[in-house]
């Protein structure tokens, strides 16, 4: 409990329960197995890629290339025929060593040439974002269906997407539980400490950076699967999502403090509040304002919740 | 050399020269009169929006403004509202649309400033509200979105073959480079910006300033998305979008670092100008949106790389 | 003069334990460092044999704390060898150190506030299971085992952050103790601990050299290292300025002899000065929870000195009255008006202004020029902010340089590039372009060298002729006992003496530094 407390999870799960009644009240049959599977595979995406924005605020840096990465994974999938690499399999394999790579470079430039990561990847996400637009000018191309497929199945009764965000919950648990996790979380906590205690701060970050960008690569995926089709402006407003589940979850920006289950209910704030607008029946042009004002009174509460628990 | 207040400039001025001379090599015509006035007119806008930047980055504190794109589409859409295409009310969508910046600026001087929420976090929620509110206006009210002709006429002709945009743009740019460079206010803004506390301590009101620097940020944003409506010749929603990421470009490139306390911004108006001449180079020789891209975000590496290395050695 | 080898005299009765190199857990010859412009490590020379405790000493800046981060491989000397154990150490890095088992615990504890105790103290040597998996039992079982050894039955599962200075600092030891070293140096362990702490802290460092284990303990408290060292290594200006062995009892003359490199220091009273109307007042004062009720009354023309251990709260009773902390009950008063300042510049304005504790990242922009730093008060207060009298900026910079006689190639030099002491006169010297009521000091001379500190008092004792009020926190009770007219004795967030006169001595300042109200009491 005093764990819970301290990671800021309270005040981002009560926002939880507020729109999940919300929105059981407003979406009929919400709690049938249909709704619950339509649910899910919509927030799949979303969720991981908070998650992975999560990993890396935690140690202290920060990636806006994020959406962008995720167009340009869209795009390759788009435009490499599966039958040219092996198979569909083979095409989301190629597509996560893709997001390494560009997890890799993120990392690379963040802890090597020790450039600010806000404005940094800032900088790489325009190059990312160029890249997909060459290969996808136009929204538009077909991606093998099997993609599709898979992610619409289920194994064991258990949707597919879900059995995506449990697995990356569980890396998650694995890592928490691992020195590197705890890593992770000191060299965003201080990063001085962490340096002095000779833990080689530049290499946990990067690692940090790698394995955010693997849950970008599973994110991208899924959204391919869903769209079945290439379009370099499909992952841009992830950026933003990202950020603000993150801030929402409680994790701090300043790194150290909360966790990716903080990212998890902030991912699932922010998907549900899109629902809730969704199924009240508020007219469309209203649907983004109230976004932004949700997202702003969420990000409100949080600095207030932040700042009266804060540690001196 | 390139660190020095008279180094970036030049610098930047030698690599536009540069450009403009390689243009002409490629395409025969590229430098005539009629073309560099009208790469002075685009250049004006780029760098009004990088002067946002500017000051808000000087202010320190990961300062960052990432509202300017929707601040200048409420300024468009607002002033061309109030102005319904008549010349006489032009002067009223003017400040209007400036009154609407600023106070969005003050929001987010309040946000950042007094409550603490980080700029990158603030201004992006922030502008999310006024696109937002920004759609359910257009919707449900059906502003009139056409530019005055006056104001099509200040933003498109020129006077003696200068564009009358970028004559407001130097007059804007003289007005800001003494502000923060040959006045008080300057000086408090950057050294609020590079060491907050000594600031404080020596008798600086470090919100004020804070709040003030993204207060003009507004202002000056949405007297650009306005002027921006003249130049278009209407308002429309995702006006200024297209000026996030650049104004960004820019303000690195005239070297505003991140870090804060540094606002060169003659630095940042020459390099609106090196921008803007390396995009319409590269859309002379068909380059598309996706390669701009591509050389935007590598040129900002390689001077955040460039400044980098500069900041080690000192 | 006394850095050299015959300086480390060897008592007749022990020679052996020193020179054998088979006992010489460590030793280090000639060690030098520069930082800038200032000369930090001027030649140094230490041994150290095992299963024994080395006291160092020496005044604030005297190069201690440089000395030991060199030997824990968090600073690289410019000069210099050492060998550890008999073979060469040449470590740019702590991992480096730590491998060589030379752990150090910092005086100012660099922990992960985030993280609970437990983790901080296998922080970056976790305890394992195979495959790198923490193994949360067994490392809180261990956690818990060494804070017990250190009398600390605090609970392992709060995070750091949340801790006391004391909690802090025994976290910051266990972690050392964790980490099972051959060398281990204690910065300052002490100065956040009380006294049943401190003798905790004395049996696990005896059972630690029992093991053979060396220790280096840096200590202002005469009294502990009389207690616990062995072994004795005075410094002074970046030298050694004395070493020997202890046997029984501790020469406290000739350490303080050496320490100040004056043994015939004579107290020069202060002659009583007519002192004018009250200028600032304090009732029952209340900050947080370093200041708790603070009372005292401050006189125009009064150099009034601030005394106590370290961490009662006086650095942060100068932040108050500066308006740079909150107030969160009491009156503060200036002249008969009681003020409430959000910030700064409230006090500022009246002429209050701080010469803060840490002088390059609260009272200097270190990026800038010496005449940009000068200058800056005055743009901050600027009546007309558009504008900016360079003409002006410049005559003032000017005069401050010779008034203050600041050494530095001009106005336009870096500030960071000047040394400790000319640095700090650029902090006092801003305030000259305001008219100072009161000026408050805090640790003005940490790191200046003894001439440039006399020139610092110098500057205030000019100022107070001149009217102005000043409040000066120093850590060096001798420091106030020269220079001032009155001293102030600071005691877990209070005032629990007010000496002056012939009360003015350093044994009635320690009883009341240690709480012992009745004999500090009013003179």
């Amino acid at each position: 409990m005093r764990a819970l407390r301290h990671a800021g999870v309270i005040p981002s799960l009560l926002m939880l329960v507020v729109v999940l009644a919300l929105n059981a009240r407003l979406q009929h049959h919400f709690f049938s197995m249909l709704s619950f599977e339509d649910n899910v595979s919509t927030f799949t995406p979303t969720i991981l890629i908070c998650l992975a924005q999560a990993i890396i605020v935690l140690s202290r840096e920060l990636d806006l290339s994020l959406g962008a990465g995720v167009s340009l994974i869209n795009c390759f999938l788009a435009t490499v025929p599966a039958s040219a690499v092996g198979g569909p399999w083979a095409l989301m394999g190629l597509a996560l060593l893709l997001a390494l790579a560009l997890g890799a470079i993120n990392g690379l430039i963040v802890t090597v040439f020790g450039l600010p990561s806000l404005i940094a990847t800032f900088a790489t996400g325009a190059v990312w974002y160029g890249l997909a637009l060459t290969m996808v000018p136009q929204p538009g191309g077909t991606i093998d269906e099997t993609i599709g497929n898979v992610y619409s199945d289920t194994v064991f009764h258990i949707p597919v997407p879900l059995l995506i965000v449990l697995a990356a919950m569980l890396i998650w648990t694995v890592i928490g539980r691992h020195r590197l996790g705890r890593r992770i979380v000191a060299v965003g906590s201080n990063p001085v400490a962490a340096f002095q205690a000779g833990i080689p701060v530049a290499g946990v970050k990067f690692i940090a950076y790698l394995v955010g960008w693997l849950l970008v690569g599973l994110g991208a995926i899924a959204i391919s699967a869903q769209t079945l089709s290439g379009d370099a402006g499909v992952g841009t407003a992830y950026t933003l999502t990202s950020v603000a589940a993150v801030v929402i979850g409680g994790i701090s920006l300043a790194g150290g403090r909360g966790t990716p289950w903080g990212a998890l209910v902030g991912a699932l704030v922010l998907g549900i509040v899109a629902n809730v607008i969704y199924f009240a029946g508020i007219p469309s042009i209203w649907q983004e304002f109230f976004k932004g004002l949700v997202i702003v009174a969420a990000l409100g509460f949080m600095v207030i919740e932040q700042r009266r628990t804060a540690i001196a | 050399m390139i660190g020095s207040s008279w180094g970036r400039p030049a610098l930047l001025l030698a690599l536009t020269i540069a450009l403009l001379v390689v243009g002409q090599l490629v395409l025969p015509g590229f430098i005539g009169l009629g073309q560099i006035a009208n790469q002075l007119k685009i250049a004006a806008f780029l760098g009004l929006f990088g002067l946002c930047q500017t000051v808000v980055i000087a202010a320190g504190g990961q300062g960052l403004d990432l509202s300017v794109g929707a601040i200048a589409t409420l300024g468009g859409i607002l002033g061309a509202a109030l102005m319904a295409g008549s010349n006489a009310m032009t002067i009223v969508g003017a400040v209007a649309a400036v009154g609407a910046g600023l106070g969005v600026g003050l929001l987010n001087g309040m946000g950042v400033a007094v409550l603490g929420v980080p700029p990158l976090v603030m201004t992006l929620a922030l502008s999310s509200v006024v696109d937002g509110g920004l759609i359910v206006g257009v919707s449900l009210a059906h502003p009139a979105d056409a530019a005055s002709p006056g104001l099509v006429a200040i933003a498109g002709r020129s006077l003696y073959g200068v564009p009358s945009v970028a004559l407001i743009w130097a007059g804007i740019a003289a007005i800001a480079i003494w502000l923060l460079s040959r006045s008080a206010w300057g000086r408090q803004l950057c050294r609020t910006g590079a060491n907050p506390v000594t600031a404080r301590l020596s008798g600086t009101h470090t919100v004020r300033v804070r709040v003030m620097a993204y207060m003009l940020s507004g202002g000056v944003a949405a007297l650009g998305g306005f002027l921006l409506t003249g130049y278009v010749g209407q308002a429309f929603l995702g006006l200024g979008n297209a000026y996030v990421l650049t104004s960004i470009v820019v303000a690195a490139i005239g070297g505003v670092t991140l870090a804060g306390g540094k606002a060169p911004y003659g630095g940042v108006a020459c390099a609106a100008i090196l921008m803007t001449v390396l995009v319409s180079l590269l859309t002379a020789i068909n380059m598309g949106e996706n390669g701009r891209q591509i050389i935007f975000g590598l040129t900002l590496l390689v001077f955040l790389m460039i400044d980098r290395r500069l900041g080690a050695q000192r | 003069m006394l850095s050299s080898p015959d300086a480390l005299v060897t008592p007749a009765g022990e020679p052996s334990r020193l020179s054998s190199p088979a006992e010489t857990l460590l030793g280090v010859r000639g060690i030098t460092k520069r930082f800038g412009g200032v000369v930090a490590l001027d030649g140094v020379d230490l041994t150290l044999a095992r299963g024994r405790v080395l006291g160092l000493l020496g005044a604030n800046g005297s190069g201690k704390s440089t000395l030991s981060r060199i030997i824990a491989g968090e600073v690289v000397p410019d000069g210099g060898t050492m060998e550890m154990a008999g073979a060469p150490l040449s470590h740019a890095s702590p991992q480096a150190a730590a491998r060589r088992g030379i752990i150090i615990a910092h005086q100012h504890p660099s922990l992960a506030p985030d993280m609970p105790v437990w983790e901080n103290i296998f922080l970056g040597a976790e305890i394992c299971a195979p495959g790198g998996f923490i193994n949360r039992g067994e490392a809180r079982r261990r956690a818990t085992g060494i804070l017990a050894e250190l009398g600390s039955t605090m609970d392992i599962g709060q995070p750091a952050g949340v801790l006391t200075a004391a909690g802090q600092q025994l976290v910051e030891i266990a972690r050392a103790l964790a980490r099972s070293p051959r060398l281990l140096i204690l910065d300052e362990p002490t100065a956040a601990l009380a006294g049943a702490e401190v003798a905790k802290l004395f049996a696990a460092i005896r059972r630690l050299t029992a093991k053979g284990i060396g220790v280096i303990f840096i200590s202002h408290r005469l009294g502990e290292i009389g207690a616990i060292c062995d072994d004795i290594l005075v410094m002074r200006n970046g030298r050694t300025a004395g070493a020997w062995t202890t046997s029984g009892r501790l020469d406290e003359a000739r350490i303080l002899s050496l320490m100040t490199g004056d043994p015939d220091a004579v107290l020069r009273p202060m002659a009583a000065r007519a002192l004018g109307d009250t200028i600032l007042k304090l009732q029952g004062l209340r900050a947080g929870s370093a200041v708790r009720g603070v009372d005292l009354e401050l006189r125009r023309g009064e150099i009034v000195g601030l005394a106590g251990l370290q961490g009662q709260g006086q650095a942060e009773l100068l932040e108050v009255i500066a308006g740079h902390r909150r107030i969160d009950g009491g009156t503060l008063w200036h002249r008969d008006r009681a003020v409430t300042p959000s910030l700064p510049r409230d006090m500022i304005r009246r002429g209050v202004c701080l010469v803060p504790d840490d002088r390059l990242r609260q009272g200097l922009f270190s990026g800038e020029s010496v005449g940009e730093n000068l200058g800056y008060v005055k743009i901050a207060l600027a009546k007309r902010p558009w504008t900016l009298p360079l003409a002006e900026l410049g005559q003032l910079a000017a005069a401050t340089i010779r008034r203050l006689l600041i050494k530095t190639e001009g106005p336009e030099q870096l500030v960071s590039a000047l040394s400790g002491g000319n640095q700090q006169k650029v902090v006092i010297g801003k305030w000259l372009a305001t008219d100072i009521e009161v000026l408050l000091l805090s640790d003005p001379t940490k790191g200046v060298d003894i001439h440039a500190r006399s020139e610092i008092y110098a500057i205030i004792g000019e100022l107070a002729a001149a009217g102005t009020t000043a409040l000066i926190f120093a850590s060096e009770i001798q420091e106030l006992l020269l220079h001032c007219d009155r001293i102030l004795v600071m005691y877990e967030g209070r005032i629990v003496g007010n000496l002056s006169g012939a009360a003015m001595t350093e044994p009635r300042i320690m009883a009341a530094a240690f709480g012992r109200a009745s004999e500090g009491a009013d003179a």
